[in-house]
């Protein structure tokens, strides 16, 4: 999978907070119903302010389809719509779990500072 | 964007991605600004997927391991070549006789080259029909050509010889082991000069075309986008993708060469120990000794076995995810 270096911008800005894993946001932003290419750039940037490169986001797309996370669906006009897949949920549950632990566990130790 | 730098945009990617994505990039690019931290992110992500083709596939991986496995049996094939050529009609080959340790090492090479020879091929026919299969069917002349380069490099290399032979009055075949060494050639040979130009062109030749011909494998494997056979028997529909079927004589392929690999450095250490006068000697190619000959063999043979052995833990570790 890419790295966060293959989002457009700056990859983790620290001063917005910005969250730049682009296949686990697009598994995200199709997790509350199908999208385009388009659509899924604004969902992501309007959920946590990463702005995706279109290079970025259809890398990420590929592979997440070549593993049977995501899958396309008729397409409409030009534009290609996608869904995201019953072992896709999985994967995208388990990931926020971890990093809901992750994050549970270093907040904690921020207000124990 | 501008439609004519979105389409540009969009040929920098590789042809089996454009194939599935381009229509849908392209449509994507035009809804976007074409600025030029937006151009700079399609490049860069279009250099990846040239240096990493979908690197994260299964199926790419395993067409990687195997086009990797078959290289390197090509590089063995003329290590084994090269090796068989300096012993064969020397005084090397009497010593197998006369030592078992020297007989059973070389019986031990020769075992582990039928093995190899068997799994390359069982490896070979399917992902060679599958690559065949969707190349017709896609139009793709650039895996034609890939697929075509092999036989077309023996045939050229088998007319060079058979034209030599022939052109040199028909008594010496062109090979770099027949040039010069510690034996006499027969009065109807060609000159001593003849013979290195047209020996050193013949070795020349040979591994350029294997080269070529082991990156023509590897690129048309890598090329491919391999689909299931499917055929019906007794009503019942079969269904096996070529990669799948290729995967277990990939690890006979890789274990007949390691084994042929100890069978070589066996083969020298007791060669040097028992028949040390002879393996001295310049019977090697090109005006080198056996003992050359034999180091040279064996580095192939180690690298070899070291790729295919890297690349067998990787179709290892994928047949395991499954």
């Amino acid at each position: 999978m890419r790295s966060t270096r293959h989002v457009a911008g700056t990859g983790y800005d620290m001063e917005k907070g910005h969250y730049s894993d682009p296949p686990l946001l697009v598994l995200a932003s199709l997790a509350n119903g199908p999208k385009h290419g388009h659509a899924m750039i604004e969902d992501i940037a309007g959920m946590c302010g990463t702005q995706l490169g279109p290079g970025t986001l259809y890398g990420a797309i590929a592979r997440l389809e070549q593993q049977g996370w995501i899958e396309p669906l008729p397409p409409e006009d030009r534009r290609q719509p996608y869904r995201i897949t019953d072992e896709g949920l999985r994967v995208l549950s388990a990931k926020l779990t971890t990093l809901q632990q992750f994050t549970k566990a270093g907040l904690k130790r921020l207000e124990a500072l | 964007m501008n439609p004519v730098l979105a389409h540009l945009l969009t040929r920098l990617y590789p042809r089996a991605w454009k194939d599935r994505y381009a229509a849908e990039f392209e449509a994507l690019l035009l809804e976007g600004r074409g600025d030029i931290r937006l151009t700079a992110n399609v490049v860069c992500s279009a250099v990846c997927e040239h240096l990493f083709p979908l690197g994260g596939l299964k199926m790419n991986r395993l067409s990687s391991s195997l086009g990797a496995i078959l290289c390197a049996y090509l590089a063995i094939v003329a290590a084994g070549i090269n090796l068989y050529a300096t012993v064969d009609d020397s005084p090397l080959a009497i010593a197998m006789r006369t030592y078992l340790g020297l007989f059973t090492a070389w019986n031990l090479v020769a075992l582990g080259s039928v093995a190899a020879l068997l799994g390359a091929v069982a490896i070979l026919v399917p992902l060679a029909v599958g690559a065949l299969q969707f190349a017709i069917r896609e139009g793709r002349r650039d895996i034609l050509i890939r697929l075509s380069v092999a036989p077309l490099a023996a045939a050229i290399l088998f007319a060079w010889v058979i034209g030599a032979f022939l052109g040199l009055g028909g008594h010496w075949a062109p090979a770099p082991w027949a040039i010069v060494g510690d034996w006499t050639g027969t009065a109807d040979w060609p000159s001593v000069q003849a013979r290195w130009v047209f020996g050193s062109l013949t070795g020349v030749l040979a591994v350029s075309l294997l080269i070529t011909s082991s990156i023509a494998v590897y690129q048309a494997i890598q090329r491919t986008r391999f689909d299931e056979f499917r055929f019906t028997i007794q009503h019942r529909l079969i269904a096996v993708h070529p990669l799948r079927i290729a995967r277990i004589p990939g690890i006979v392929t890789v274990a007949a060469m390691s084994i042929m690999t100890v069978g070589v450095l066996a083969w020298g250490i007791i060669a040097n120990l028992h028949a040390t006068t002879a393996f001295h000697e310049y019977f090697g190619p090109m005006h080198t000794t056996a003992f050359a000959s034999w180091i040279g063999s064996l580095c192939v043979f180690t690298a070899s076995s070291v790729v295919s052995l890297h690349s067998l833990s990787s179709l290892l570790s994928q047949m395991g995810e499954e």
